[in-house]
């Protein structure tokens, strides 16, 4: 019987073509301007590292040394204060890194263009404990080495792609060994540094042990707040210098409460010492709690997705009056069918064959424009580049929503066409 | 095959109250040919209707081919109407965009007949109306009494225990209303129950029984054409 209905459907749709191809391109727009939104929404409110996503936190201290009334400044570390922490060894990983910015070259290529190229300065651990994906190689290991990790793009730049473990890398004038090369690493939002709009940017070109950058005076390209004076990066090292992100990996409350211990411990020490005035505040955010926290889903996308979905439901209605009149005309041949045997079960089934065959013409259609407005939203908003993807899962999503919304707008009129005067009508 | 005990049927509209159906009784046999007449308004097509189990009705009661129809719900009363009723319409009622194949073979779909079983019966009874050559044509690209035989052919197709033609010939000049009485005729000498509402005296005149209904019952009754194998009618008032 579903093949039946379905050949009707195909009839019927031939039979009113403008009438259907309204509805689809009415249902179209509206799930593929939603689905375009949602999928920046989804993107920025997607947990990046789902697999660890609880186990890592973000370390936020208040050691001001000068006292204020003024907020506290706790989620950027003086170096004094992570390498505290670090050293202290109260948890297996606590890694600090920081955002700079180099130019770099291969060191052997007869070519001296350098490339302009974002750095992440960090501890060893750092690349495995946010699960960075190895092409080749694997990270360095000592936060002093000369040894780099390239990422994926820079690594096509420098290398064509090609496995370039073991070559020399001019980094700011001096020479360090690549050990290791990320595969394509889209990490969104990147949750390691979801301040300066950096959340959307992209992972790293290069990734630098941390006491390294610090030596080759590597600055700081993120906020930076600082009590002291410094020249050089390494003068950071013992300065009133905040600049650092901490994070460390606790798979266990236990783990978590030594590690709350040991923050707050450091804070009273630094008060016992008098070096502290101020109210002693130790936090720790887990990954999801830290991009709350920092509010990385953008209140207006949030609220464009709102009005997306009201546009949607006004696209539902008028694609549900436009199916009224195509029933309405159709009301002699329901009329018919019912005298002639058909149930008002069957009819409904009917109906529901033919919405779920305008809902997948739609569905086809709405992903095409929602493929459209994503790529509008970034010609129009440059920083939505790295937000503005499609996955699997949105593709399907905004499919089955094109064939729900569709069975959703049918239902009325054709429940309302089985109620039609037969005789009225077969009379007529 | 057709039986109404003191069926009533009532149409309230606002505070007017219409009795379209009183106490109309009436029971007709297998193998009749039964002409349905009265003046406009007098209750014929609302008898068809409940007859067709196309309307409802408030008291009495209703029995086709042996099954009481009070509180049958949609499905089954649909499932009753596409295998004991055969509709006859005056407009004939054939879907446009539908071949004649095609119009014959939809009732015969959501019955549920295999595709062997339903080309049989299609073209059984198109053979039978005489337009089995013309089963791929449209029914505007045939004439009024053409698309009557096809009408009748889908009736027929079905195999149903009793067709209702409501005024088959009344959109049909002299001619063709001659040929399309022939072959209702012709259908209920083979067998076929057959009720049919007329205006026309003469066909009620032609066919063995005939009811006359006035203002919702049925007044008197006649029989035209006696026939040893009719039996009486029987109706009350």
């Amino acid at each position: 019987m579903f093949q039946y209905y379905l050949q009707l459907s195909i009839k019927n749709l031939k039979r009113f073509p403008t009438l259907y191809g309204l509805v689809t391109l009415t249902l179209a727009i509206g799930v593929g301007v939603f689905t375009a939104n949602l999928a920046i929404l989804n993107t920025m409110a997607s947990d990046p590292i789902p697999e660890k996503s609880a186990q890592l936190f973000h370390i936020s201290i208040n050691t001001w040394p000068v006292e204020t009334n003024r907020d506290p400044i706790t989620d950027i570390l003086r170096y004094s204060d992570g390498m505290a922490l670090k050293q202290g060894e109260f948890a297996d990983s606590t890694v600090l890194h920081y955002r700079s910015h180099a130019y770099i070259r291969d060191a052997e290529s007869k070519s001296l263009t350098r490339f302009s190229s974002a750095v992440r300065a960090s501890s060893h651990q750092f690349l495995n404990m946010v699960n960075a994906p190895f092409k080749y190689g694997s990270t360095y290991t000592d936060d002093n080495s000369r040894n780099v990790v390239l990422g994926a793009t820079m690594n096509n730049t420098l290398f064509a792609g090609e496995n370039s473990v073991g070559k020399t890398l001019e980094v700011n004038g001096e020479l360090y060994t690549v050990v290791g090369v990320l595969d394509e690493w889209p990490l969104r939002p990147m949750f390691y540094h979801v301040h300066e709009g950096l959340e959307f940017r992209g992972t790293e070109d290069l990734f630098i042990p941390i006491e390294t950058a610090l030596d080759s005076n590597l600055a700081a390209t993120v906020r930076t707040v600082s009590t002291d004076n410094f020249d050089t990066m390494a003068e950071t090292r013992d300065r009133g210098v905040y600049y650092l992100q901490g994070w460390v990996e606790l798979t266990n409350d236990a783990q978590k409460q030594r590690f709350i211990a040991a923050m707050q411990g450091h804070s009273q020490a630094l008060k016992d010492a008098g070096q502290f005035p101020n109210e002693i505040i130790t936090q720790l955010h887990d990954v999801n709690e830290w991009l709350a926290h920092n509010e990385v889903v953008d209140n207006r996308v949030a609220a464009f997705a709102i009005a997306t979905s009201l546009f949607l439901v006004v696209c539902i209605f008028n694609a549900s009056s436009l199916l009224l009149a195509r029933y309405s005309a159709t009301n002699f041949d329901t009329a018919l069918k019912r005298a002639l045997g058909v149930s008002k079960q069957q009819l409904l089934m009917q109906g529901m064959v033919e919405g779920a065959v305008t809902g997948v013409i739609s569905g086809l259609i709405s992903l095409l424009l929602a493929y459209a407005f994503l790529h509008v939203s970034v010609m129009l908003l440059p920083n939505l580049e790295y937000v503005a993807v499609m996955g699997a899962d949105m593709l399907l999503l905004g499919f089955l929503l094109a064939l729900f919304t569709t069975l959703l707008s049918s239902l009325y009129p054709v429940v309302r066409s089985r109620t039609v005067a037969i005789s009225t009508e077969l009379k007529g | 095959m057709l039986k109404m005990n003191n069926v009533s049927r009532i149409y309230e509209t606002g505070t007017v109250r219409t009795h379209a159906l009183r106490n109309f009784s009436l029971d007709v046999q297998e193998g009749e040919f039964v002409a349905v007449t009265g003046p406009s308004g007098s209750g014929k097509s609302t008898f068809l209707n409940i007859a067709g189990l196309l309307d409802s009705f408030q008291q009495g009661q209703y029995t086709l081919d042996g099954v009481n129809i009070q509180g049958l719900n949609d499905n089954a009363l649909s499932s009753l109407r596409n295998e004991k009723i055969g509709f006859i319409f005056q407009n004939y009622n054939l879907i446009p965009d539908f071949s004649l194949y095609d119009n014959i073979d939809m009732p015969l779909r959501y019955r549920g007949f295999s595709a062997k079983d339903r080309k049989y019966r299609i073209e059984k009874s198109l053979e039978r109306v005489g337009l089995i050559a013309r089963k791929d044509y449209y029914p505007k690209q045939l004439s009024g009494g053409q698309q009557q035989r096809v009408a009748i052919a889908r009736a027929l197709a079905g195999e149903p225990k009793i067709l209702l033609a409501d005024e088959p010939t009344g959109n049909l000049d002299s001619l063709m209303a001659s040929q399309v009485m022939t072959l209702l005729e012709e259908l209920n000498s083979e067998g076929a129950t057959i009720i049919m509402v007329t205006h026309d005296p003469d066909q009620a005149r032609a066919v063995k029984r005939n009811v006359q209904i006035i203002d919702g019952e049925v007044s008197d009754f006649s029989i035209y054409a006696p026939s040893q194998n009719v039996s009486p009618i029987e109706a009350s008032a």
